[in-house]
C-alpha cells in the first residue's frame, strides 16, 4: 500500500525576533503513514511533535523538506490550494476549552469545516452536522448551544465530530485526550478507534503519554529535540526499543503496577548509590545494581501484555548444545536483562554499565569455577518456563536465587534484595 | 500559596458560572445598570434628534417676562438671562453636541479598528508600520493640535471633532491590536484555518467577535471623552457661534448668569454629566459581559461573606477507618465543604473522614469535579469567599484546627503543613528572583536574619538537588523549566520544616522523566525527615509510585480507602475498579477499552442513594434508596459499597 502521508527530511525553523535566536524545531524528520492507520508521535515537551502536526496542517511553514499527501507535495502550499485540502486533512486539538469560539454556537462552529466542501443548502448542512453529532453521542439540542455549556469530554466529542464532518482521510490528533480525565479519556479513545474502523480515516496521533500511544498506534515515531530518534511498528518500538532515549522514556513512564514501580525504584536507587559512591566498596554496589536490574527485568516482562521468554531461549539452547564455558554462562545472565529491553542496560550510564558487566563476569566465573554453571542453566530454564506459563511469583523467586550458592548470607545493602534471598530460602 | 489553591477553585467556579449563561448579548442585557444607562441615552438621543417637534419653544425664542428664572410650569428647566427656554435650547444644542460625538467616534472607530485589526491579523511589516504610526500619533499633544485646527478653521465644530477622533484613534487601535493578537493565538483560530476558512472569513467570524467587547468598551470611553471635549470647546467659545446653542455654550451662559441665578448650571452641567456617566457605565457593563462576569449577586461581595466560615459539627460522623497504633498527624472527621452558588450554598465535599500517620504517604485519587482539591483546601482553610467548612474534627498533631481563628490558622500553613501546587511556575511570583522568594519564606517561617536565611535557602536548594543553586537563585521563575520550578516550590514548602506536605497534582504538568525525578525526590525527603505526604492526583501510576495508602473520591465522598498495593490489585468499589480498567494498561492495543458510561454528577445534583449507582453494573434497588455507609472490609480498608460481596465474585 502506498503511503497516504509521506514526510521527507522536514526541517522547520522558528524565526527569532529581536534578540531571540532562531530555533530549529524539526530537523530532517521523515515519517510515513498509510491510509486507515495510526502513526503515534511521542516525545517530551520541546521535541517538536506538535510542530510536525502543525506543519502537516499548514499552520507552520517548513524550511525544507517534502510533505507528500496522496502523492502530491503539500509543503508550503498556501491560499486556495491549501484551503482545498481542508476536506482531506483535519485536526482535533488538545484543549477542549479553547478550541471553540465561545461566542459561536456549536452548529456555527461545526459548519465551518464544510466551508470547502461542495456547496449545499442550509438544511443539508444541518442534517450532516446533526448526523455527525449523533454519531459521537450528542443530540440536536447541542446545535444551538454554546461551547461553555458542555463538559470537557463532550467538547472533545464535538471537536471530533467537527473534524470528521467533511470525511477527511487524515486527522491530526494533537494531545487530543491529554486534558481529559481517565474515564473520559477511555471513552474518547474508543470513539476514535470506532470511527477509524468505520471510515478508514488515518490518524497522526501526537501525545506524550506512552500507554495511550501504544494503545492507539499501528506505527510509532519517537522525537527528541526536533530529531527523529526511532520509528517502527507500535509493538516493536514499545516492547523492544532500539534507542536509549526511547528506553528512558518508557522506563520513566509510570505504571499502575505497584510492584513494578517498586522494582524500578530500587534499581534507580541502587544506581544512584553506585554513581555517587566514589570511595566505597564498588564491587558490592555493582552486585546490588545487577541484582536489582535482573529482578526488575523479570517484573517488566510480566508487566508486558504478552510475556515472552524469547530472549532466554537462544543463549539457553546455544549453551546446552555446546560446551558450558564462562562466556556461555555470562551470555545467559546477560539474556535475563534482555528480557526487559524497555529498561535493561540503556538505563545505566556507560560507566555504570562497565561496573555491572564486571559484576556479571565476576559472578559467572565464580559460579563456573565452583562447577555450578549447570545449576544456573537449570534456574534459567525454569525461569523461561515460569515466564511462558505466566507464573510471576515463581519467576521472581528464581531470579532472586541466582546467586544463592555464592552468597548464602542476606545482602548487606538494600533490604529488598535481602528479602528475596530469605523468601527463596524459606 | 493560598492564592494558588483559591485560584483552582475559583477557576472551576467561574467555569460553572459561564456555563449557566452563554452569549454576549444575554449577559449584557441581564445587567440592570446597562439597561438603565441605555434607556437614558436612548431617551436623550431621541429627544435631541426630534427636538423640532419635542421642544416646547424655539431655541432662540425669548420670554422677556421670565429672564434667568428657575423651573416653572411653562419653562420646565427655567430660562436663561435672555429669557430663552433652557430645555428647548438643551434639546437643540444636543443635536450639535451629539453630532460632534458621532463624528469623533466614527473617525476614531474607523481608524482605530482598521489599524488594530490589520496590524493584528496581517503581522509582519504591516504590524510594524501601523503600530509605529500609532506611536507617532500618541506623541502629538492632542490639546495643542485641537486648538491649532480650531485656529485654522475658525469655529468649525466638525473639524474639531474629526481631529479629536484622529487623536484618540491610536488608543483604540492599541486595544484592538492587543485583543486581536490574543485571539490570533487561540486554538479556535487554528481550528478555523484547518477548517479551510479564508483570512477574511476568520477575521469576520472569529477575530471581530473577540475584539468587539474590548473595542466597544474603549469606544464608549471615547464617546464620553468626546462629549466632554465638545462641551469644553463650546465653553471656550470655539465651537458653534452663539446664539446657536450647544451644551458647551449653555454652560458658558450659565456661568454668566451665576451671580443672578445659580440654577442654570444644574441642568446644563447635569446633562453632560448624565451622558458621560451613562456612556462610562455602559462601557463597564460591556466589559463585564464580555469577560463573562456575572453582574453580581451583591451577596458575594458583602464583607461579611468574605471570610471562610468554619464550624464544628456536634457528633463525629462515622466513616473512615479509625486510625490504629500511632497517633495520626492529621485526622479529619466528617468534614463537609460548601461553596456559595448564587444565593444558596452547594456542597462540594460531603462528610469526608481520613487520617494521615506520621511519615505516611496518602493519595487522594479521583476525577476532576470529585472534590479532591477542595478537600485539601478545606483542611488548609484556603477557600474562595463565602465558603463554609463544617467538621466534627480536623486535628493536626492534636490541635483542633476548626477552633482556631484565621490568624492562629496562619501559623500552621506553611510551617506545620507545607503545600505545593500543580503549576510550579505560576505559583512563584514573576517579579522576584526565586532565591529571593525562597529566602523570604525561610525568614517568615524560621524567624531568622537575612544572612542566615540566605544560607538556609542554599541548603534547601541543595536538598531538592538543584544543580548550581547559586546560579538558579538569581533567576526569575519564567527562566526555569517546569521541573526546576517544581523543585524550587518544594524547597519553599520545606522552608517551614513541615511535618505534613500537601501536594496537589505536583507532576501533572511535567514531562515523564522529570515526573520520575520529582517523585523520587519527594520519597527521599520523606525518608530523611519523616514528613507525611498527602498527594492529590488522578494518575494511578503516581499513586503506585509515591504512596502507601489511597483514598478514592467520587462526587464529594470518599468511596474507598485501602493501602495502595491492595487497592490496585483488588479494588473493592466498582468505581475504583472501573477507573483502574479505564487505563489502557493490560488491554490489547487498538481494542476498545472498558469504559464507565455517563459522567460524574455535578455538585448539587447528587442522588440520595449511592452516587455511582447510575453508572454501576452491580446497582440494585437497595443502592438507590438511601446513603451508603463506608463498609469496613479488612483491618485497614473500607469501601462505600453494599455489594462488595458480589465484587468478590467479579474479581475472581
Amino acid at each position: 500500500m502506498s503511503s497516504l502521508l509521506e514526510v521527507r527530511d522536514l526541517t522547520v525553523m522558528y524565526r527569532g525576533r529581536g534578540r531571540r535566536k532562531d530555533k530549529v524545531a524539526l530537523e530532517g524528520v521523515s515519517v510515513s503513514l498509510n491510509e486507515g492507520e495510526t502513526l503515534g508521535l511521542v516525545g517530551e515537551s520541546g521535541s517538536g511533535k506538535s510542530t510536525l502536526g502543525n506543519t502537516v496542517l499548514g499552520l507552520v511553514r517548513p524550511e525544507r523538506g517534502r510533505i507528500g499527501f496522496d502523492g502530491n507535495d503539500i509543503a508550503g502550499l498556501t491560499g486556495a490550494a491549501r484551503r482545498k485540502l481542508s476536506t482531506q486533512i483535519q485536526a482535533v486539538f488538545q484543549d477542549p476549552y479553547t478550541s471553540f469560539n465561545p461566542h459561536r454556537t456549536i452548529e456555527q462552529s461545526m459548519g465551518e469545516t464544510l466551508a470547502n466542501s461542495p456547496p449545499m443548502s442550509r438544511r443539508e448542512t444541518r442534517a450532516r452536522v446533526l448526523a455527525m453529532l449523533e454519531r459521537v453521542g450528542l443530540d440536536s439540542t447541542a446545535l444551538s448551544k454554546f461551547p461553555a455549556q458542555f463538559s470537557g469530554g463532550q467538547r472533545q466529542r464535538i471537536s471530533i465530530a467537527r473534524a470528521l464532518l467533511p470525511e477527511p482521510r487524515l486527522v491530526v490528533c494533537d494531545e487530543s485526550v491529554s486534558a481529559l480525565d481517565l474515564s473520559v479519556q477511555a471513552q474518547i479513545l474508543n470513539l476514535l478507534l470506532e470511527l477509524q474502523r468505520e471510515r478508514g480515516v488515518a490518524y497522526l496521533f501526537i501525545t506524550h503519554d506512552l500507554s495511550v500511544v501504544r494503545h492507539m498506534s499501528t506505527r510509532i515515531a519517537v522525537l527528541e529535540h526536533g530529531k527523529l530518534i526511532e520509528q517502527g511498528d507500535a509493538a516493536g518500538v514499545t516492547d523492544e526499543p532500539s534507542q536509549p532515549y526511547t528506553r528512558r522514556l518508557i522506563s520513566a513512564s509510570l505504571s499502575a503496577d505497584a510492584e513494578l514501580q517498586r522494582d524500578r525504584r530500587s534499581t534507580r536507587r541502587a544506581m544512584t548509590l553506585l554513581a555517587a559512591d566514589a570511595t566505597g566498596d564498588r564491587s558490592k554496589l555493582a552486585d546490588e545494581v545487577l541484582r536489582t536490574l535482573e529482578h526488575q527485568a523479570v517484573t517488566e516482562v510480566f508487566a508486558q501484555l504478552v510475556p515472552q521468554s524469547r530472549a532466554l531461549a537462544l543463549p539457553l539452547s546455544r549453551g546446552l548444545a555446546g560446551v558450558a564455558d564462562v562466556d556461555g554462562v555470562t551470555a545467559l545472565r546477560a539474556a535475563v536483562l534482555e528480557l526487559a529491553p524497555r529498561t535493561a542496560e540503556a538505563m545505566t550510564p556507560a560507566a555504570m554499565l562497565t561496573f555491572v558487566q564486571e559484576a556479571r563476569a565476576r559472578k559467572c566465573s565464580a559460579l563456573f569455577s565452583r562447577g555450578q554453571s549447570g545449576m544456573l542453566y537449570g534456574l534459567i530454564r525454569d525461569l523461561a518456563v515460569a515466564i511462558e506459563t505466566g507464573d510471576r511469583a515463581r519467576a521472581l523467586e528464581l531470579v532472586g536465587s541466582f546467586d544463592e550458592p555464592l552468597e548464602p548470607s542476606p545482602h548487606p545493602n538494600g533490604a529488598r534484595a535481602g528479602e528475596h534471598t530469605i523468601e527463596s530460602q524459606a | 500559596m493560598s492564592a494558588v489553591i483559591e485560584g483552582a477553585a475559583i477557576k472551576e467556579q467561574s467555569r460553572r458560572a459561564a456555563e449557566r449563561g452563554a452569549g454576549f448579548l444575554p449577559r449584557l442585557v441581564r445587567q440592570p445598570i446597562v439597561v438603565a444607562c441605555s434607556l437614558v441615552l436612548l431617551v436623550i438621543v431621541l429627544a435631541c434628534v426630534f427636538a423640532q417637534w419635542v421642544s416646547p419653544y424655539e431655541p432662540l425664542e425669548q420670554d422677556l417676562q421670565n429672564t434667568a428664572a428657575g423651573p416653572s410650569a411653562s419653562h420646565l428647566l427655567g430660562t436663561d438671562q435672555l429669557g430663552r427656554d433652557i430645555l428647548s435650547r438643551m434639546l437643540h444644542g444636543g443635536q450639535v453636541t451629539l453630532l460632534g460625538i458621532v463624528q469623533a467616534v466614527a473617525v476614531c472607530a474607523v481608524i482605530g479598528l482598521f489599524l488594530g485589526l490589520t496590524a493584528g491579523t496581517l503581522g509582519g511589516w504591516v504590524e510594524t508600520v501601523a503600530m509605529r504610526l500609532c506611536d507617532l500619533l500618541l506623541a502629538v499633544p492632542g490639546l495643542v493640535m485641537l486648538l491649532v485646527i480650531l485656529g485654522i478653521y475658525g469655529n468649525n465644530e466638525a473639524a474639531a471633532m474629526i481631529t479629536l477622533g484622529v487623536i484618540m484613534a491610536p488608543t483604540l487601535a492599541r486595544v484592538v491590536y492587543s485583543a486581536t493578537i490574543a485571539v490570533r493565538e487561540e486554538l479556535y483560530v487554528a481550528s478555523a484555518r484547518v477548517a479551510g476558512l479564508t483570512s477574511f472569513q476568520i477575521m469576520r467570524r472569529h477575530i471581530l467577535a473577540g475584539v468587539t467587547g474590548p473595542a466597544l468598551t474603549q469606544i464608549s470611553i471615547v464617546a464620553a471623552v468626546a462629549c466632554i471635549a465638545e462641551a469644553g470647546i463650546g465653553f471656550l467659545g470655539l465651537g458653534v457661534a452663539p446664539p446657536a446653542p450647544s451644551w458647551g455654550n449653555l454652560v458658558t451662559d450659565a456661568q454668566n448668569v451665576m451671580p443672578i441665578s445659580a440654577w442654570m448650571l444644574v441642568p446644563t452641567g447635569g446633562i453632560i454629566a448624565v451622558v458621560t456617566l451613562s456612556l462610562t457605565l455602559l462601557g463597564n457593563g460591556i466589559r463585564d459581559a464580555y469577560m463573562g462576569r456575572s453582574s453580581g449577586s451583591s451577596k458575594a461581595f458583602s464583607w461579611r461573606a468574605l471570610a471562610v466560615k468554619v464550624s464544628q459539627a456536634e457528633s463525629p460522623a462515622g466513616g473512615g477507618a479509625a486510625p490504629q497504633g500511632q497517633e495520626p498527624i492529621l485526622s479529619v472527621k466528617g468534614m463537609t465543604v460548601g461553596l456559595p452558588r448564587g444565593s444558596s450554598e452547594v456542597t462540594i465535599v460531603d462528610d469526608v473522614s481520613f487520617h494521615v500517620a506520621p511519615g505516611e504517604a496518602v493519595a487522594i485519587v479521583g476525577e476532576s469535579g470529585c472534590g479532591k482539591s477542595v478537600t485539601i483546601s478545606g483542611v488548609l482553610r484556603v477557600l474562595p469567599m463565602g465558603a463554609h467548612v463544617t467538621a466534627a474534627s480536623i486535628s493536626f498533631k492534636g490541635t483542633e484546627l476548626t477552633s482556631l481563628s484565621e490568624r492562629e490558622m496562619n501559623a500552621y500553613r506553611g510551617t506545620g503543613i507545607g503545600f505545593i501546587s500543580q503549576e510550579p511556575i505560576s505559583s512563584l511570583n514573576p517579579a522576584f528572583t526565586v532565591g529571593h522568594q525562597l529566602e523570604e519564606a525561610v525568614r517568615l517561617h524560621r524567624g531568622v536574619g537575612k544572612g542566615q536565611a540566605r544560607q538556609i535557602a542554599r541548603e534547601l536548594m541543595a536538598r531538592v538537588r538543584l544543580p548550581e543553586p547559586e546560579a538558579v537563585a538569581k533567576k526569575y521563575p519564567h527562566e526555569l523549566s517546569g521541573g526546576m520550578a517544581q523543585r524550587i516550590a518544594i524547597a519553599r514548602a520545606l522552608a517551614g520544616e513541615p511535618e505534613l506536605l500537601i501536594a496537589d497534582e505536583p507532576t501533572t504538568a511535567l514531562d515523564v522523566s522529570v515526573q520520575c525525578e520529582i517523585l523520587d525526590l519527594l520519597r527521599d525527603l520523606r525518608e530523611q525527615t519523616g514528613m507525611a505526604l498527602i498527594l492529590v492526583t488522578h494518575d494511578w501510576g503516581v499513586v503506585a509510585e509515591a504512596c502507601d495508602r489511597a483514598l478514592v473520591m467520587y462526587a464529594g465522598q470518599v468511596v474507598e480507602s485501602a493501602d495502595v498495593q491492595s487497592i490496585i490489585a483488588h479494588p473493592a468499589h466498582p468505581y475504583t475498579r472501573a477507573l483502574l480498567q479505564s487505563s489502557s494498561v493490560g488491554i490489547a492495543p487498538r481494542q476498545l477499552l472498558p469504559v464507565i458510561a455517563g459522567t460524574v454528577p455535578a455538585p448539587g445534583y447528587w442522588p440520595h442513594g449511592c452516587r455511582f449507582a447510575s453508572r454501576c453494573e452491580l446497582a440494585e434497588d437497595a443502592c438507590r434508596t438511601g446513603p451508603i455507609p463506608m463498609v469496613t472490609l479488612e483491618e485497614s480498608s473500607a469501601a462505600r459499597c453494599i455489594r462488595t460481596d458480589v465484587d468478590e465474585l467479579v474479581r475472581t
